[in-house]
């Protein structure tokens, strides 16, 4: 969900698990006099306010069961986590792992197999999510939200710059849009060279159906040349300056989003939470959204970033509570749309897009109807390569090689045979 | 022989029992260190040597593999990287630490300054603050290009902006920057520690003989210091290598530009916790250990010809 994989605040965040946790042996003890179950369940802002907004109705159903929610960002799960499977203890009865890192945990055969239960869901769900959640046939997580890509621009920006928004098709229209735009001084997107992540990039190969292997997991970066296409393009567009300088998800980047200092932002679904909630509350209806500017004339205009799901524990002693907690939070179409409608996660439950609520207006886009916009760029989401157990080790080795590219220190073709070459010696791929 | 040997194995004996017993107490008292020693450091220490043979991610069994991890890491550009920049970090940091805290150090122990104790808690207040964290987070917004107040301030002094964070070398004079923040109280309280206990008759009688103040501190201060700076020299040298928090959090991305601020243990963490090759971290930290064993006897060789060759001059 959360953009950031920037490592930060581990131990601070550490102490205070250990404290809760120790709180939560405490609570679970009292509360086994009175044949309660405790769940705990783990999971980071803003996920754990849409889960809990759902809370409300599970109680009543459920009043055997109390609900401890720890706050944690995703960083922070996936580093207790792999703590705790290296101790055999310590993890919660549930917790939220993004889709990006799934991988990695249902390859330490950490969580529970929940293939049986989930099989009833099994149409009704996005078919991409399920490659995320599955190994070896087995289901070892429960989808929760999908990351349609489009692109949210700004529109007193685009208005003083003579750009219609409806222009955009392509990428090259999304070049051409950025020289007017740069005339003003605005760039239209933000990308950090000396500290780029990778993960824009990683979009991009994605909405291609691409990624760093193929379908076998072989290395493809250097392989193929839409890859280095993309990765030229990229170059393209630092050249002509017409993207921003700054590394994403810090304060200065927040503060060009809130004060009109870039046009657009080709980023998921989820950013309209963060927008609304507190990075951008004032810019109510300035901003819109339309599709994310495709690579051909027919080609797909969407991508996926993030996308999360809920994952019970195999050490959790609540197994059945746990699975009736996941089933009433992600598996009810009532519950899913009142969770989107509220946060802007965006259900991969295709049952709850009938909810008359997706084809409401939405002030904050100047009365688009942004959500029926991103139901139908949902449904093109490509199957893609991005994600997989060695994704971690993947971005980072990508990103330092983007880097370089970026700095001009290596070509285009450079920077992609050093990544493949470093990735295939690390992971073993060929 | 044969008579006398008895009598002498019994003494020989209660005189060990006897060492033993007036030992006893002693070695129950220094045991706690012994026993935490054992549990925190001796026992891990033998298990990473164990680790670095096998291939291992956490859970599971851990496969031998023999000396594959070490023979990968000979080809591990990032980890060399990640040497190359340390080595690089303390050429540019110590030097700076060294001379900066050697002169305020001087400064604050001369009768020109007034209110010394002020400006001495000034100086040492980062190193209480023991705020890495937060000094990093801080530094970071400092030295944004765009929107940083240092960028601001060369502005409004006309001059052009300085890539503090995007640039491979400003990356690595930044993060110097904020260790030398972070440290300098510390390495100038040593050394004016060291400073306090030179008599000051020796720098009278310089003067007396007509020696100017730069002269007194050049022949006078600085040899009879040389202990205490090269104590801070190797304090500082394993210090740079062994960065860690400073190069994770001063970067909107871990390691800075192209990992140009990267350090070993970086490096060893990060394909520990984030990769989970926690086989081949280990055999990083073998190889680290070793570099910094190799570092530290250099340095002692050196040092302790430079003492001779003082004595010989003499």
């Amino acid at each position: 969900m959360d953009g950031r994989r920037t490592i930060r605040r581990v131990s601070r965040v550490a102490v205070a698990v250990t404290a809760l946790a120790a709180l939560l042996v405490v609570a679970a003890g009292a509360n086994a006099a009175h044949r309660t179950t405790t769940l705990t369940v783990w999971c980071w802002t803003p996920s754990d306010d849409a889960l809990k907004t759902a809370d409300a109705g599970f109680t009543k159903a459920h009043p055997d069961i109390t609900l401890n929610y720890v706050q944690i960002k995703p960083q922070d799960v996936y580093q207790k986590l792999q703590l705790d499977a290296a101790a055999g203890s310590g993890f919660p009865d549930v917790s939220c792992i993004e889709d990006s890192h799934l991988a990695q945990f249902t390859k330490l055969g950490i969580l529970a197999d929940i293939t049986k239960q989930a099989a009833p869901y099994k149409k009704q769900i996005q078919a991409y999510k399920w490659t995320q959640e599955t190994l070896n046939g087995h289901v070892y997580a429960f989808p929760w939200d999908a990351g349609p890509m489009g692109l949210f621009y700004r529109r007193s920006v685009f208005k003083s710059a003579g750009i219609n928004p409806s222009s955009i098709r392509t990428w090259n229209d999304f070049y051409k849009a950025g020289l007017k735009l740069k005339k003003l001084g605005t760039p239209i997107w933000l990308q950090s060279k000396a500290q780029n992540d990778a993960r824009f990039f990683e979009d991009l190969l994605w909405q291609q159906g691409l990624g760093y292997v193929d379908a076998k997991g072989h290395v493809v970066l250097d392989k193929s040349p839409k890859v280095l296409a993309t990765l030229q393009f990229l170059g393209k567009m630092w050249n002509a300056g017409i993207l921003g300088d700054q590394a994403e998800w810090t304060d200065p980047w927040y503060a060009a989003i809130s004060g009109g200092k870039v046009a657009t932002l080709p980023m998921a679904v989820w950013m309209g939470t963060f927008l609304k909630s507190w990075l951008a509350p004032k810019t109510s209806g300035d901003w819109g959204v339309i599709p994310l500017p495709s690579w051909t004339a027919k080609g797909a205009h969407t991508a996926n970033d993030g996308g999360s799901a809920l994952a019970i524990f195999k050490s959790s002693s609540n197994f059945n509570a746990a699975w009736q907690y996941v089933q009433w939070h992600l598996g009810r179409a009532d519950v899913q749309a009142h969770m989107y409608q509220q946060t802007d996660i965006f259900p991969s439950l295709e049952s709850a897009w009938r909810s008359p609520y997706m084809r409401q207006t939405d002030a904050y886009y100047g009365g688009e109807k942004q959500r029926q916009i991103f139901e139908t760029l949902a449904k093109q989401i490509p199957v893609a390569y991005i994600y997989s157990s060695d994704y971690e080790q993947m971005d980072s080795l990508m990103s330092t090689e983007l880097q370089k590219f970026a700095l001009g220190k290596e070509t285009a073709q450079q920077a992609l045979k050093n990544a493949a070459n470093a990735i295939r010696s690390r992971t073993g791929r060929s | 022989m044969g008579p006398a040997g008895r009598p002498a194995r019994a003494a020989g004996l209660s005189r060990a029992r006897r060492a033993l017993r007036r030992a006893g107490w002693p070695l129950l008292f220094v045991s706690p260190f012994f026993v935490l020693f054992g549990i925190f450091s001796l026992y891990p220490i033998g298990f990473s040597a164990w680790l670095s043979l096998r291939d291992w991610s956490l859970t599971g069994p851990a496969r031998w593999v023999g000396l594959a991890n070490y023979r990968a890491l000979i080809h591990d550009a990032l980890f060399w990287q990640s040497m190359l920049n340390a080595a690089l970090l303390f050429l540019i940091y110590v030097p700076a630490m060294t001379l900066i805290a050697l002169v305020l150090a001087s400064l604050l122990n001369s009768r020109y300054v007034r209110l010394q104790g002020f400006w001495r808690t000034l100086i040492f207040l980062p190193y209480i603050m023991s705020g890495t964290v937060a000094a990093a987070f801080t530094f970071q917004l400092l030295l944004d290009r765009n929107a940083g107040y240092a960028n601001k301030f060369l502005s409004f002094l006309g001059v052009s902006p300085v890539p503090w964070l995007d640039s491979t070398w400003w990356a690595r004079i930044s993060l110097g920057m904020l260790v030398l923040w972070a440290w300098l109280g510390y390495n100038m309280l040593i050394m004016l520690a060291g400073l306090q206990a030179i008599p000051p008759e020796l720098s009278e009688a310089a003067r007396v003989d007509g020696a100017g103040p730069v002269r007194i501190f050049c022949r006078i201060t600085v040899p009879l210091l040389r202990p205490v700076i090269v104590f801070s020299v190797t304090l500082s040298i394993i210090g740079t290598f062994s960065l860690f928090t400073e190069p994770l959090l001063l970067f909107p991305v871990a390691g800075g530009p192209a990992n140009a601020a990267s350090t070993p243990v970086l490096q060893i963490w990060q394909n520990t916790f984030s990769f989970l090759r926690v086989g081949y971290s280990a055999a990083m930290s073998w190889i680290y250990f070793a570099v910094i064993v190799v570092i530290a006897l250099t340095q002692y060789f050196l040092v302790s010809r430079g003492d001779r060759y003082l004595v010989d001059r003499r």
